[in-house]
């Protein structure tokens, strides 16, 4: 019994040598590797080609000269969002000191509407920057641009209804019309628009 | 009997678990490949798992070539990706190439590590990196796990380092490479 198992065993030995023996035994051949050029034609080589990467695989988007001109348009766009932010934040202190004078009895408005026409004006420039630049079809938006993106829900119309409610409070002021509640939404609403403008810029990296 | 199978056990299932060789034609089976950005405010990582490559070893030799599309990584923000594509010209060079030549003196097995020589081609630029350790494990079914770091530089390829509050950048981005290689008996591809 004991050596019908030893015989066994070496069978079993035997066989998983030859087996590795046998693997040794492979033809030794010399590699040629042409590089990085898929028009060859060598069929001892790799190539790029190999690889098996189909036109859809590699394609972008956009051209080289779309991608620039977008790289190009987006940094205008940070540095106008940059600069709007600016008079954006004085335009909403002077609104409370307005609306402080206004409740006092003073109808002067002209430096709060002057201001708030220039903050929408570069707003709304930086925002053409954004909106005119050339996009890629299949890319999402994701991360930080997403939520950049999503905050410009909020502000965009923002920018349009709070200057419009200005507009009808100036109208009221110089026609010594009660305001009722206006002034209480414009200045809601003004601080919703300074605050998720503010977070937009700051979510933003390179 | 249980000793005879005990017997087998012990001989033969190590003399199995062996079985893979580095000489043969290899494919890469899977891959994460990933950059490190760093820049002074945050830390970004781009990931790829859509890397392809193909392989040939011989008794010392091996000599592989590996492709990444610049596009498909992902660093969880698709502008900054597209950004990355601008300035790495991605629409104009959308393939990374790598081609990594070793020598090895193992001759039976898989080394623990060798030292290969990488030529990356990427964003027109071809940049030679010698010496990099390239860490290998064999894994069952003749695979083997091969796992480098490639102390890649934006000056090597003239890439504008893109910058965040007129602080670029930092100019080393290392690549971290974790593949998985099959071997294969021959290349369908071919």
């Amino acid at each position: 019994m004991k050596i019908r198992s030893f015989l066994i065993l070496i069978v079993f030995l035997v066989g998983a040598i030859r087996s590795e023996a046998q693997e040794l035994e492979l033809p030794d051949y010399q590699p040629t590797l042409v590089l990085a050029d898929a028009d060859t034609s060598d069929s001892s080589s790799f190539s790029v080609s190999d690889l098996g990467f189909t036109q859809a695989d590699l394609q972008s988007d956009l051209s080289q000269k779309d991608l620039n001109t977008r790289e190009d348009m987006l940094k205008i766009h940070q540095i106008l969002g940059v600069v709007t932010a600016v008079p954006m934040w004085t335009e909403f202190v002077l609104g409370l000191t307005t609306a402080s004078n206004v409740s006092n009895g003073s109808t002067d408005t002209t430096l709060h509407t002057t201001l708030g026409l220039a903050t929408a004006a570069l707003y709304f420039t930086t925002a053409s920057f954004e909106m005119f630049a050339p996009k890629p079809k299949n890319k999402k938006k994701s991360g930080n641009s997403g939520i950049h993106e999503t905050l410009s829900w909020i502000h965009f119309p923002l920018m349009i209804v709070v200057p419009l409610l200005g507009d009808m409070m100036n109208d009221r002021i110089a026609n010594n019309q009660p305001l009722g509640n206006l002034p209480a939404v414009h200045g809601v609403l003004a601080t919703a628009l300074v605050l998720s403008y503010t977070t937009s810029l700051m979510v933003i990296t390179f | 009997m249980k000793r005879f199978l005990v017997c087998v056990l012990v001989f033969i299932l190590p003399a199995l678990a062996v079985g893979v060789e580095l000489k043969g034609d290899w494919v890469l089976e899977k891959s994460l490949i990933s950059y490190k950005v760093t820049h002074p405010l945050h830390h970004v990582i781009g990931k790829t798992t859509e890397a392809r490559g193909k392989g040939i070893c011989t008794m010392d030799h091996g000599q592989f070539l590996v492709g990444v599309p610049v596009k498909s990584f992902d660093s969880g923000d698709g502008d900054r990706d597209t950004h990355m594509l601008q300035i790495t010209q991605g629409a104009d060079h959308p393939l990374i190439t790598v081609v990594i030549d070793f020598k090895t003196r193992a001759k039976k097995g898989v080394p623990d590590k060798v030292l290969a020589d990488l030529t990356v081609q990427f964003a027109g630029k071809t940049v030679k990196y010698p010496q990099i350790t390239l860490k290998m494990v064999p894994l069952e079914g003749s695979q083997v796990q091969v796992t480098a770091l490639i102390p890649l530089s934006l000056k090597d390829f003239a890439i504008t380092p893109p910058s965040l509050l007129g602080v670029p950048i930092n100019d080393s981005v290392p690549v971290q490479v974790d593949t998985t290689w099959k071997k294969v008996t021959s290349f369908d591809a071919k």
